[in-house]
């Protein structure tokens, strides 16, 4: 209630409480409360009266019950909200049988080499490996071709929980996503499943300080180093770094895995969580996604990572330094791919370190992986070492509050997002094989992030890639992609 | 190749110079507010602040000079402030004790140069039909506090005082608008909380059975601080932002102005009832006065051993030389407003101008 119609209100009320103070009581002589009405000790008595009038006039004020009317009208509006509510549910609204979030993240991508594509081998269109050109589906026939476009990329995902523990938050989560990705030399895609897993809190994670232990079973991302170990949706980079593809660590893996973090700092001044060590280790097939074992062994996965113990001030803020392992044997085969001939299993393992600094507007990363692996050598007529590392180096630098949790919730009536502009620069070395001389491969990207939109971004990433090629001049190419990457 | 250099030589000598012409007035003013209205609206009901935010006092302060003023609200209360302004995002921010203690003992470069308001209470609200009658009946239940904001440290008080520890209790971390709807679901057995438990109460969904009203020194703090690079580099802007809060401080002092106050205040989505029952006992000068008083420093020196012994805050520092009354002095000296706010001393009792919740909880 406004401040003039409340005081006109009191005015009202003590207007009528006063005339009703005045009269005189029902049955009582006009003349008794005329005389009365004329002594001190009487006029002091309506007065009081009056001042509790007043009191209970202002308390009906704060405590007024509404009128039937207004009840009925408040009864009319919640039936026709439950009718319609009910009807929308039954008719418009997608059902499932537990909590879930449903998403997606789809890109399409523009793309322009410096040097047009047009070769052909045996029918084949094949891309130079030391052309830097990353379009993965080119169709029988080339001619000159410098640009095309691509959908390199549209994922689905269903997140959810299966079991919600309202005391603690000990939650069995799942999570479930597919892509479809062009294939190659056809206008199809395929539709692969990506993750498949249920995951499975077994410390309580109600608080966001403690430690935490969880424990996931089915398919997942490998939790090796920075690279490999992050979602399509939260790569800055539009490529993965050369020893990603190369060394199978991007792909997902079906198993077991545990993850924990000891040590942990929550600070509430800041709802800033550290954990000065995290952990995980696992057991996988290591034959990749959607398939099954090719033999007994089974591969492992351990990673520990520390993070500096530093207030969320310092400059030591998000200062991680990590170590990755991933042990395994893969089956050598001594035939074709067609005609494949067993002949042993050879080794797999993968070794990795890596730090990551990210203080707000910049960060750094580094990672080096060294992989020593065993493949069949024609040629020997039996298995032969091969040692491949790469070295990966990011830095980047933030223009705006996308990456700021606190300015992200701060109270707005429209739909506003903090637009941030994110320049970054990255170079990255694989070498195939240490042994082989010539054979070094180097990518420089410059690249640019724009987050416009909660879940959208575009991306331009001009690569510049330098590669060796064994008894001839280094080859160097360029490329531009540009890519719009939404979510949902 | 002689020419380019001079060229550069030229650049690099007005370079500074356009830096320092630009950095005379700032780009803009940004107010960070440790609070947001119902739904998540940028507006919000405390003290003299939202008088400020209101009436565009500041705005039209720095119009001439062509400043904009921006205000953003932080559902996340405290703690999101403070990392607004740990990243540079904000010069001023309106903030409870706890998040800015913890923030200036983690080397935060922050000084308070205003006080906000003082005695806020914390009250301890249970669903309607709850059995429990007092904090004791709550042992083991599932109690909600938004931790990190200053309800976390005064909750921790309030048990300390009773010989009750936090592992007592179930405590869960809610924000306040989340923690009134889990009341409703009775997915908690009590929240904690300030002014937005009263419509619950007047709904009659929830009662209140614990109330710090009659208790100064169990109060909250609230303040007005500066970052102290932005201090150092515009002291004139920071002396305009001080002479118009106080200005406004000094209306809302005024006890005829309480209506027009809670007005302005219910435009944060909390009805009338909040804002009554919160403020009605409470003097408006006395609650809303800015001064840097005795009362003042000693319960911020009370707050912050109580949250270095539950280790909220990591490192000690000196309370006097983080607060700094030249702005406000001089506003006051200036604005001839000697004498509106008198100083409290350490044991200050307020005058309480009706029956405190506390009193009024006991009856029901």
């Amino acid at each position: 209630m406004n401040r003039p119609h409340l005081t006109l209100t009191l005015a009202a009320l003590l207007a009528a409480a006063s005339v009703r103070a005045a009269e005189p009581a029902a049955g009582a002589p006009a003349t008794s409360a005329a005389n009365a009405a004329a002594t001190p000790s009487s006029l002091e008595q309506q007065l009081e009266a009056l001042r509790k009038e007043i009191a209970r006039l202002e308390g009906r004020l704060d405590n007024e019950a509404a009128p039937q009317s207004d009840v009925r009208g408040v009864q009319t509006d919640v039936e026709n909200f439950k009718y319609q509510y009910q009807r929308d549910r039954e008719t418009k609204s997608a059902l499932s049988t537990r909590n879930l979030l449903i998403g997606g993240v789809i890109q399409a991508r523009g793309a322009w080499a410096d040097r047009s594509l047009s070769g052909i081998t045996g029918g084949t269109p094949t891309v130079p490996g030391y052309l830097a050109s990353t379009s993965i589906n080119n169709p029988a026939l080339l001619s000159n071709r410098n640009t095309t476009f691509d959908i390199p990329a549209a994922i689905l995902s269903f997140n959810g929980l299966l079991f919600r523990d309202y005391e603690q938050a000990r939650n069995l989560g799942f999570s479930l996503s597919a892509a479809a990705q062009p294939v190659a030399g056809s206008n199809n895609s395929n539709f692969n499943i990506l993750d498949a897993n249920v995951t499975y809190q077994l410390l309580p994670t109600i608080e966001n300080d403690g430690p935490r232990l969880s424990v996931s079973a089915g398919q997942f991302l490998l939790p090796f180093g920075n690279e490999s170990n992050i979602s399509e949706e939260l790569k800055p980079v539009i490529n993965n770094a050369q020893f990603v593809p190369a060394l199978g660590l991007g792909a997902r893996q079906i198993g077991v895995v545990a993850k924990g973090e000891l040590f942990t700092q929550f600070d509430f001044g800041y709802n800033y969580r550290q954990a000065l060590l995290s952990f995980a280790a696992g057991v996988v097939s290591g034959t990749g996604p959607n398939r099954d074992d090719e033999n007994g062994a089974k591969d492992v996965i351990g990673r520990v990572a520390v993070t500096f113990p530093a207030e969320y001030n310092s400059w030591l803020r998000e200062l991680r330094v990590g170590a990755s392992v991933y042990q395994g044997r893969a089956n050598l085969n001594s035939g074709t791919a067609a005609a494949p001939v067993y002949a042993g299993l050879g080794r797999k393992n993968r070794y990795g370190v890596d730090v990551y600094y990210n203080h707000f507007p910049f960060g750094l990363t580094y990672e080096f992986v060294r992989a020593d692996e065993e493949a069949w050598g024609s040629a020997a007529g039996r298995a032969v070492s091969l040692e491949r590392q790469g070295h990966t180096f990011t830095a980047f630098y933030s223009v705006g509050e996308q990456f700021l949790r606190s300015i992200k919730t701060q109270a707005k009536y429209d739909d506003w997002w903090p637009k941030t502009f994110q320049p970054f620069l990255r170079w990255d070395r694989w070498d195939a094989n240490l042994s082989a001389r010539e054979d070094v491969s180097e990518i420089a990207t410059l690249g640019l992030n724009v987050f416009f939109a909660e879940t959208t971004k575009a991306q331009i990433n001009v690569n510049r890639r330098v590669q060796q090629r064994a008894g001839a001049r280094d080859a160097t190419s360029h490329e531009v992609l540009a890519q719009i990457q939404f979510g949902f | 190749m002689k020419k380019k250099i001079s060229l550069l030589a030229a650049l690099l000598a007005v370079l500074p110079a356009a830096a320092g012409a630009a950095g005379d007035k700032p780009e803009a003013i940004r107010i960070g507010v440790a609070q947001v209205g119902t739904g998540g609206r940028p507006v919000s009901g405390w003290s003299f602040t939202s008088i400020v935010a209101d009436n565009g006092s500041l705005e039209e302060e720095f119009k001439a000079d062509g400043i904009p003023v921006k205000w953003t609200y932080f559902s996340g209360a405290g703690p999101a402030v403070n990392e607004a302004l740990a990243n540079g995002q904000l010069d001023f921010a309106f903030e409870g004790d706890l998040p800015s203690l913890v923030a200036k003992g983690g080397g935060l470069p922050t000084r308070l140069i205003v006080a906000v308001s003082r005695f806020d209470p914390v009250y301890l609200a249970v669903p309607a039909d709850s059995t429990a009658r007092s904090l004791e009946d709550l042992k083991g239940k599932r109690v909600a506090v938004f931790k990190g904001t200053n309800l976390q440290l005064a909750f921790a008080n309030v048990l300390a005082a009773r010989g009750l520890k936090e592992s007592d209790f179930k405590l869960i971390n809610m924000s306040t608008f989340d923690a009134n709807a889990a009341l409703l679901s009775k997915d908690i057995d009590a929240q904690v909380s300030g002014a937005d438990l009263f419509p619950l109460v007047d709904r009659g969904v929830a009662r209140i059975i614990h109330s710090t009203q009659g208790d100064p020194k169990a109060g909250r703090l609230t303040h007005f601080l500066v970052q102290e690079p932005f201090a150092k580099k515009y002291p004139q802007v920071v002396q305009r932002v001080v002479n118009r809060l106080v200005k406004d401080a000094a209306w809302f002092a005024v006890e005829a102005n309480r209506a027009r106050s809670y007005q302005i205040w219910t435009k944060s989505g909390l009805p009338l009832s909040a804002w009554k029952g919160d403020y009605d006992a409470f003097v408006s000068k006395e609650r809303g006065s800015p001064l840097f008083d005795e009362f003042y420093r000693a319960h911020y020196k009370r707050l912050l051993k109580s949250g270095r012994d539950l280790k909220l805050i990591r490192k000690d520092f000196d309370i006097d030389a983080w607060i700094d009354p030249s702005y406000l002095e001089k506003a006051i000296k200036d604005l001839g407003l000697a004498g509106t706010w008198a100083p409290q001393p350490a044991d200050f009792q307020p005058t309480l101008r009706k029956a405190s919740v506390t009193s009024a909880a006991s009856q029901r």
